[in-house]
């Protein structure tokens, strides 16, 4: 609400200057049809500009456009050459938005022959016929509209909230063995599904790296070889992870990979969101990455989907609590699978 | 979804509409309310209005994106189009009664024709969520080629608030045609680039471009039929802009050098055409709209990721 407020306030001040009256001198200075109109006005703020439309003799409507800035404050000079004679029409614009004022000079190239300065009396372009504060009234209006709108987008955004297909193709992982404990077999089992090669070296890399944090910067080839990663494949990992703030690296002699962040505050499931997406099993019981299944009938009555926010919940309660750290602490490690 | 193409027309034309509107006011002036442009229109977001109510009456499923309330389900995006349209049209006899008190010649900047252009910029942001939610729930390629054209339609709504300097007739300083040209492109680029990352902000640049020429040719119809003058605006170049868009987002560049080579390109390849149409870009008002159009380029890229952070995505 105190946000409304000041927004109006600020759209109610865009019309609260009163109007003025500008007069202004033009001194014409004509050499051959070389003309120098130097305008002169009361109001004297640098940031203002005059615009000068000028028409061409014989009626047409076309005509040149040139905004001059202050060269001086309250100074505005024109220089223009005219390619042929007869009554030419200048027009002057000068003020911004609603504060504009307008003045009209009208030169016949063929009689005047001499410089001389002329006084005239700029006019406002709006009309008078009501009050001017219903102008800022109605820019308070608008500030209204606009915050209203913007929160009433937001609100529904939020509502949609965000949600992923995934269509990473996992890879089928043979070396992981069922273990006698039942969340592990569990944990097992699904990044058995669905785990990718990237996201894998990502966490071998990354326990590695925590493993050998006192070391400082490593080299990417000695991850690679000690972790048996492909070096290449390794180098595209670490970039995407120095991009997500887990890494820094530095270049040159002495250069290579280190954690940016407490080993302690790196969590599997991060990791694993960073490259392969959705935790969940099936994509309806995803919260962030949620898609509806194409042969859905009815969510709320779905059976499958009942079990597999179960095991969803299994799956976080593990991922999200085992760090990089927990894991080259057997102990700390234990204490979370059971 | 049958609708969201009569809505994606309906855009355009609102978009037609308004430019003949301006080289209406400029050419020929304003008589009455009822001029040919203003019934092109007010009839059109009125058609706009209808198709949404229909949109919303028609479509009640149970999808994760509809809204509820109680026992209804409104689709998320045409409650947006709806608010739109209905913001045009409640406002129209507000915009009257402004041009009776105030004159006919104020400016595109003015209140009333202020909450116009945001009517019909938040209902094209409706048509552009609609379009993207139900490629969502069934990948077709119509909805993915709606949501493009309701991004170039939503980055021609964006560039509308410059007409008065496209045409050559602005009522406030220079500077603010450098910074909104500068600036303004990046909300549209960006939303699209990181929506669909396979050259969307280049195709999204490029139907806006024809679009403009539409719109040329449109004008070019109206004045050979005297329903308007000769003014023509000038055509903002901004498929560099789309390009380097993809790119960035492509490279997973941080955001704020995104926003800032967008902002730089959209008005490194405007700056030409600047030079070509005479736009007056003096010294002074290079300094001032240059920087603020760069820092509010990063602003709007940080606007465009936070909404798209809402929207669902594939990967």
């Amino acid at each position: 609400m105190k946000s409304t407020i000041l927004l109006s306030l600020l759209f109610l001040n865009v019309a609260w200057a009163a109007p003025r009256i500008q007069m202004m001198d033009m001194n014409i200075d004509r050499e051959g049809k070389h003309l120098i109109l130097e305008v002169h006005t009361e109001e004297q703020n640098s940031l203002a500009e005059m615009s000068f439309y000028i028409y061409q003799p014989g009626g047409s409507r076309d005509f040149i456009r040139r905004i001059v800035p202050a060269s001086s404050p309250g100074v505005y000079r024109l220089e223009y050459t005219f390619p042929q004679d007869g009554y030419w029409e200048i027009n002057l614009r000068h003020g911004i938005g609603l504060d504009r004022y307008y003045a009209g000079v009208d030169l016949n190239i063929d009689d005047f022959s001499q410089n001389y300065t002329r006084r005239t009396v700029f006019q406002g372009d709006l009309d008078t016929r009501a009050p001017r504060y219903i102008q800022s009234i109605g820019f308070a209006v608008f500030g209204l509209l606009l915050f209203t709108t913007l929160m009433l987008i937001g609100a529904i955004l939020r509502f949609i909230k965000p949600s992923d297909v995934i269509v990473n193709k996992p890879v089928i992982e043979n070396t992981v063995k069922p273990h006698c404990n039942t969340k592990t077999y569990l944990l097992q089992y699904i990044l058995m599904v669905s785990l990718t090669q990237k996201a894998k070296y990502a966490l071998k890399a990354l326990v590695f790296l925590s493993k050998e944090q006192q070391r400082g910067p490593i080299l990417i080839s000695e991850i690679s070889e000690r972790e048996h990663i492909p070096k290449k494949f390794l180098e595209s990992i670490l970039l995407e992870l120095k991009n997500h703030g887990l890494l820094q690296s530095k270049m040159g002699k002495g250069g290579g990979y280190w954690l940016n962040k407490d080993p302690n505050s790196i969590y599997f499931g991060h990791v694993i969101r960073i490259f392969d997406g959705a935790l969940a099993p099936i994509p309806c019981t995803a919260k962030r990455y949620y898609k509806r299944c194409d042969e859905c009938i009815d969510e709320n009555t779905c059976e499958i989907r009942k079990v597999m926010f179960t095991v969803k919940a299994a799956i976080l309660n593990v991922l999200d609590k085992t760090s990089i750290a927990n894991t080259v602490n057997s102990d700390s490690m234990n204490d979370i699978l059971d | 979804m049958g609708v969201l193409p009569v809505l994606a027309i309906g855009s355009v034309i609102g978009l037609l509409g308004v430019y003949w509107d301006i080289a209406w006011h400029i050419d020929i002036g304003r008589d009455t309310f009822f001029t040919p442009p203003h019934n092109f229109i007010y009839s059109n977001m009125l058609i706009v209005l209808v198709m949404s109510v229909y949109g919303l009456l028609r479509d009640r499923r149970e999808a994760p994106f509809h809204l509820r309330f109680g026992p209804f389900r409104l689709h998320a995006g045409i409650v947006i189009v709806f608010t739109g349209a209905a913001l045009v049209l409640f406002f129209a006899p507000a915009d009257d009664m402004w041009h009776r008190l105030f004159g006919a010649d104020i400016t595109l900047w003015g209140p009333m024709h202020l909450v116009g252009l945001l009517g019909f910029t938040t209902a094209t942001f409706g048509g552009l969520l609609s379009s993207w939610l139900e490629y969502m729930l069934k990948p077709s390629r119509i909805f993915l080629w709606t949501t493009l054209f309701f991004t170039a339609t939503l980055l021609g709504w964006s560039m509308l608030y410059l007409a008065e300097f496209e045409y050559n007739v602005p009522a406030f300083p220079i500077f603010w045609h450098i910074l909104l040209l500068t600036a303004l492109p990046t909300v549209a680029l960006v939303l699209i680039a990181k929506l669909y990352p396979f050259y969307g902000a280049t195709l999204t640049a490029l139907i806006f471009t024809l679009l403009r020429f539409a719109l040329m040719l449109w004008l070019f119809v109206t004045s050979s039929q005297n329903l308007a003058g000769d003014s023509q605006p000038a055509i903002p170049f901004l498929i560099l802009s789309g390009l380097l868009a993809d790119f960035l987002i492509k490279r997973k560049t941080p955001l704020w050098l995104t926003g800032l080579g967008i902002g730089s390109m959209s008005f490194l390849s405007n700056l030409p055409l600047a030079l070509w149409q005479n736009f007056s870009w003096h010294i002074q008002a290079l300094w001032i709209g240059l920087p603020l159009g760069l820092l509010l380029s990063i602003a709007l890229g940080y606007l465009a990721h936070s909404v798209v952070k809402h929207l669902p995505r594939q990967t």
